[in-house]
């Protein structure tokens, strides 16, 4: 321990040292001479004699800072020194290697981040193994895990044995206004239990407590009528700033003041991510509600009961229910499943294989980079020769190639991580939808470890194998300087497999990636039926503020005059479902055209219903083709009219002139509606959605109040936005938008999933052409070099330098062929795979698999041109007396 | 800890820790006190007192301070430790065993 701190002091304080160890000397030096000249030597002579008698300083020197510091460490700082140099007269190499290094060990580090963000790290509830779902299943429809109506759940509770409580979660808005900006806040109300059900205590306050579910609702229609609510960390950080007095606090919500009881930790949000709770307090109709199921439910199981117990009770109560009323629950039974089967029991599989792909990519790119060093090797033999016949032992001289690799994995997972950092953005740019909890998955220390220790087995397998390999072989090839190096050992092909199936890997990858890519931009050039530039929609729930339809008729008449005057808007309107939003409701309704054979209600075909202003289909740029548009003199007291679309017209009027026809909507026999236009069609939900029978109703005869304001403004439609609330704020205050976006944002939403597995596999394919490129160079490089002998007998017998690249390159695009033929039965599944996400291209798409094959070839030129170019460069006659 | 060492650097130690039971010395008259006492037998050779010095210092044996010698010149003293006066009997003991013992051989081989 104390030759330790004293070999680390005289590491770290060297030069001090050294310093120390000359005064020594010269104190020794003097004192022979001081002898001396007092035996009477004169002063010069004496100094010189003592000197001599000292003998070699150096040496003296030498010995005692081996003895004095840490030989390991200056060896390897030294090495590191030399490898820095080494790499930085060798970019290509480097930074090849690098590219590989970081995207491999990246790519590793996300999927990592990934399984451990959404399966390996526990759930933030307590007791996580006792808190189950609960579904009901009726297997007739179709539908495994539906959610449960309310009657169903307060029989559920009374009557299981198995569970220590049981709590609905229903889904609800909190409008919140006379506080700062209006805002409709989307909410849950839960039922008493529910947070000692999950178990996660508040950051902030309190739970609700029964006296909470007490309250006595007012007037308020709703079971949202406590007074209480709790609001989540991210609203807190949102309109709160954070402010620890927000607790106590009372909010204008729904239209009086409700007191806040907490705040909810971040990482707190199932069904998922809503910004404030509320008690669900119970109401005389929950009773009688058997039909519609809407409500999720939880559960945490009593100690010592376990799962299948709970699904046997459950399974008991369900039949009850089924005997009791078999018109509402005949067929239907209840479904247990734990919280964390339910949140990631469909993702957990794939990915675990998505985990499994990237660690074969690793594998790949190690072996790869383990190859090119091996290449490089033959390079540098002269200099390892010389290193080791100037005394430097294998051991020495692997670890000095170690320290090489080593620095270079180093890097390589600094910059993964890196890589890693902008994959996971990437990655939490899903939509939430596609995997659970992917919003919480981060960069955590556990994450961090992972790369680093990736990272050091990394370093690891691609340089000590090559490492050993390279000084052995040096050693083996001074001493058998007369041997003749057969060109295709077994190993070496092994390696060519391995190269040949990396370029399959690339080609079924380019492919996939060459197939969506078309698909995308084919779909980009869909034309919607109507133009989306410069638009913002705002959405806006009125009811309770324009009670009757007359009011909401006022209402919409006079925002969209006071749109229409405000400084920046080109147009204004108001629709009930604009295409492309995804809260847009969607009306799909029966039609029975009159004066036609009469078809029963429930084997009607249907259509679309949508409600607009008159200026809407001016505004899109949706084109009239036949009669007229609405217009203000549409009004509540004239005569009732639709205006359909052309799909319509074709599936109800095919051949026949719908202007003026009139038609039954919906189950009663009462409406009716004359058909005085008919406008382009429009796509609704996506660009890769067919059009489909929709027809349109004046917002003045139908008194809609669920409406998305849309407004085509002059400049940036995010300029305007300030002045466009402030015009609709004038008309009535406090109106809360639910949501608000640009049109072309929307669009772009509905292929946000398409672009996802576009970069997915792009990333793979171009990581696996890199790959392929340089484990294709490396064999090259590597093959090319154990020929030498051969090659230098060729050229001596008239093989011109030209002749030697032909051979060389075509060795390397021979690799490529085999690899384009193992690929080709890949490349042609990954298209039936992919089947459903192809748009305007075939899976046999007959460009990407005549480009393909090209790409493939060109790459494996370029990769075989460098080491061929060596090899021709090789002389004659130096190659041979090698041999 | 005992470090393995050959058998002249093992004695070279000894020697340098017994010059150094009799009083505080400095490399100089370490090396002039060995040859004289060894009636000019034993030569030390400056180039492994010194490393040896260091050796004893890290194994906590000596220590060592700056001072004047007699004629006021500046010099380095090295003076034994605790440590190393346990360990001067030590090898002591373990040097008389092994004189002892090679004695006998020579004696028994003749």
């Amino acid at each position: 321990m104390r030759i330790l701190w004293s070999r680390l002091r005289g590491f770290l304080f060297a030069r001090q040292l050294d310093r120390e160890l000359d005064r020594q000397v010269q104190a020794h030096v003097a004192l022979i001479a001081e002898d001396l000249e007092r035996k009477g030597m004169p002063p010069e002579e004496a100094r010189r004699e003592a000197i001599k008698d000292f003998g070699n300083v150096c040496r003296v020197q030498e010995e005692y800072r081996e003895r004095r510091g840490l030989p390991f460490m200056e060896v390897l700082f030294q090495d590191l020194r030399f490898a820095v140099r080494t790499l930085l007269r060798k970019p290509a190499f480097s930074i090849t290697t690098l590219v590989i290094l970081a995207l491999t060990i990246g790519l590793n580090t996300v999927v990592f981040g990934v399984v451990h963000g959404v399966v390996l790290r526990s759930l933030p509830y307590r007791d996580q193994d006792r808190l189950m779902t609960l579904w009901q299943t009726d297997p007739r429809k179709g539908r495994a895990r539906d959610e449960v109506a309310v009657a169903n759940f307060l029989d559920w509770k009374e009557r299981q044995r198995t569970f220590e409580n049981l709590a609905v979660i229903e889904p609800f808005s909190h409008e919140l206004i006379g506080y700062g900006e209006p805002e409709s806040i989307r909410s849950w109300i839960v039922s008493e239990g529910f947070f000692e059900i999950m178990g996660t205590p508040p950051l902030l306050g309190r739970w609700f407590t029964s006296e909470d579910y007490r309250a006595t609702p007012q007037e308020d229609y709703a079971p949202g009528g406590a007074s209480v609510v709790m609001i989540s960390y991210g609203l807190w950080q949102r309109r709160f700033g954070g402010d620890p007095g927000v607790v106590g606090k009372t909010l204008p919500l729904r239209g009086r003041p409700m007191t806040v009881a907490g705040v909810m930790p971040p990482e707190f949000q199932y069904p998922m991510q809503r910004e404030l709770w509320s008690p669900r307090l119970s109401q005389k109709q929950d009773r009688d509600n058997r039909a519609s199921s809407y409500l999720l439910v939880v559960g945490r199981l009593k100690h010592r009961v376990n799962v299948d117990q709970a699904r046997n009770d459950m399974r008991r109560i369900a039949a009850e229910l089924e005997r009791e009323y078999p018109r509402t629950n005949q067929g239907s039974t209840v479904l247990v499943v734990p919280i964390a089967t339910h949140l990631t029991g469909e993702v957990r599989p794939a990915l675990w294989i998505l985990f499994g792909a990237v660690t074969i990519l690793l594998l790949a790119g190690c072996a790869n980079v383990g190859g090119l060093v091996l290449a490089r090797g033959v390079e540098r033999g002269h200099e390892l020769a010389v290193r080791s016949a100037i005394g430097a032992s294998s051991k020495r001289l692997i670890r000095q190639l170690m320290t090489e690799t080593g620095l270079l994995a180093m890097c390589g997972g600094i910059a993964g991580i890196v890589v890693a950092y902008w994959g996971i953005l990437l990655v939490r740019s899903l939509p939430p939808s596609q995997i659970p909890r992917i919003e919480s998955v981060h960069i955590s220390g556990a994450v961090l470890i992972f790369s680093c220790v990736l990272s050091a087995v990394t370093a690891l397998g691609c340089g000590l194998l090559p490492a050993i390999k390279m000084v052995r072989e040096e050693r083996t090839e001074s001493l058998k300087s007369s041997g003749r190096s057969l060109p295709a050992s077994p190993r070496q092909r092994v390696r060519r497999i391995l190269v040949a199936a990396q370029i399959a890997m690339a080609m079924v990858l380019l492919t996939g990636a060459s197939l969506l890519t078309r698909s995308l931009v084919s779909l980009l050039m869909v034309d919607p039926g109507f133009r989306p530039d410069r638009l913002i929609s705002l959405e806006a729930h009125v009811y309770a503020r324009a009670r009757t339809p007359q009011e909401r008729v006022a209402y919409f008449r006079q925002t969209i005059e006071s749109l229409s005057n405000t400084p920046g808007v080109i147009a204004a309107a108001a629709v009930s479902a604009l295409p492309f939003h995804d809260n847009a409701i969607d009306i799909e309704t029966p039609i029975q055209p009159l004066g036609e054979a009469e078809v029963a209600v429930h084997e009607r075909p249907t259509a679309y219903m949508t409600t607009i202003t008159p200026v809407y289909f001016k505004l899109m740029r949706i084109p009239l083709q036949q009669g007229r548009f609405f217009s203000d003199a549409d009004g509540p007291d004239a005569r009732r009219v639709a205006i359909i679309n052309e799909s319509m017209a074709r599936r109800f009027f095919p051949g026949r002139d719908p202007i003026g026809k009139r038609i039954l909507i919906g189950r009663g026999m009462n409406h009716q509606r004359e058909i005085v236009g008919v406008v382009g069609d429009t796509l609704r939900t996506g660009l890769d959605d067919s059009p489909r029978p929709e027809f349109f109703l004046p917002q003045a005869q139908s008194g809609m109040g669920s409406m998305t304001f849309i407004v085509r403004t002059t400049t940036e439609p995010w300029v305007t936005l300030p002045a466009i609330k402030e015009a609709i704020w004038s008309v009535k205050s406090g109106q809360p938008f639910a949501k608000i976006a640009e049109v072309e944002e929307l669009m772009a939403a509905t292929h946000s999933e398409r672009r996802f597995h576009l970069s997915l596999i792009g990333l793979f394919a171009g990581l696996a052409l890199l790959l392929a490129a340089v484990a294709l160079f490396g064999l090259i490089s590597y093959t090319a070099s154990q020929r030498r002998g051969e090659i230098g007998l060729r050229m001596a017998l008239g093989a011109s330098a030209k002749d030697i690249l032909r051979l060389i390159v075509g060795e390397g695009v021979g690799m490529a062929a085999w690899g384009v033929v193992m690929g080709l039965a890949g490349a042609l599944m990954v298209g039936r795979v992919l089947r459903t996400m192809l748009f305007g291209v075939t899976q046999y798409d007959s460009f990407t698999f005549a480009v393909i094959p090209l790409v493939l070839f060109a790459v494996a030129v370029s990769a075989s041109a460098f080491p061929a170019w060596r090899a021709a460069r090789v002389d004659a006659s130096r190659a041979l007396r090698a041999e | 800890m005992a470090a393995k060492s050959d058998l002249l650097q093992g004695t070279l130690d000894l020697i340098v820790l017994r010059v150094l039971s009799l009083g505080p010395r400095h490399g100089y008259g370490i090396a002039l006190r060995i040859r004289q006492i060894s009636q000019e037998v034993l030569q030390v050779n400056q180039g492994s007192l010194y490393p040896a010095l260091l050796r004893l210092d890290q194994r906590g044996w000596i220590k060592s301070y700056w001072g004047t010698t007699d004629t006021g010149r500046e010099a380095k003293f090295f003076e034994l430790t605790r440590a190393g006066r346990k360990q001067l009997a030590l090898e002591t003991e373990n040097w008389e065993r092994v004189k002892g013992a090679i004695g006998r051989l020579m004696e028994a081989v003749e």
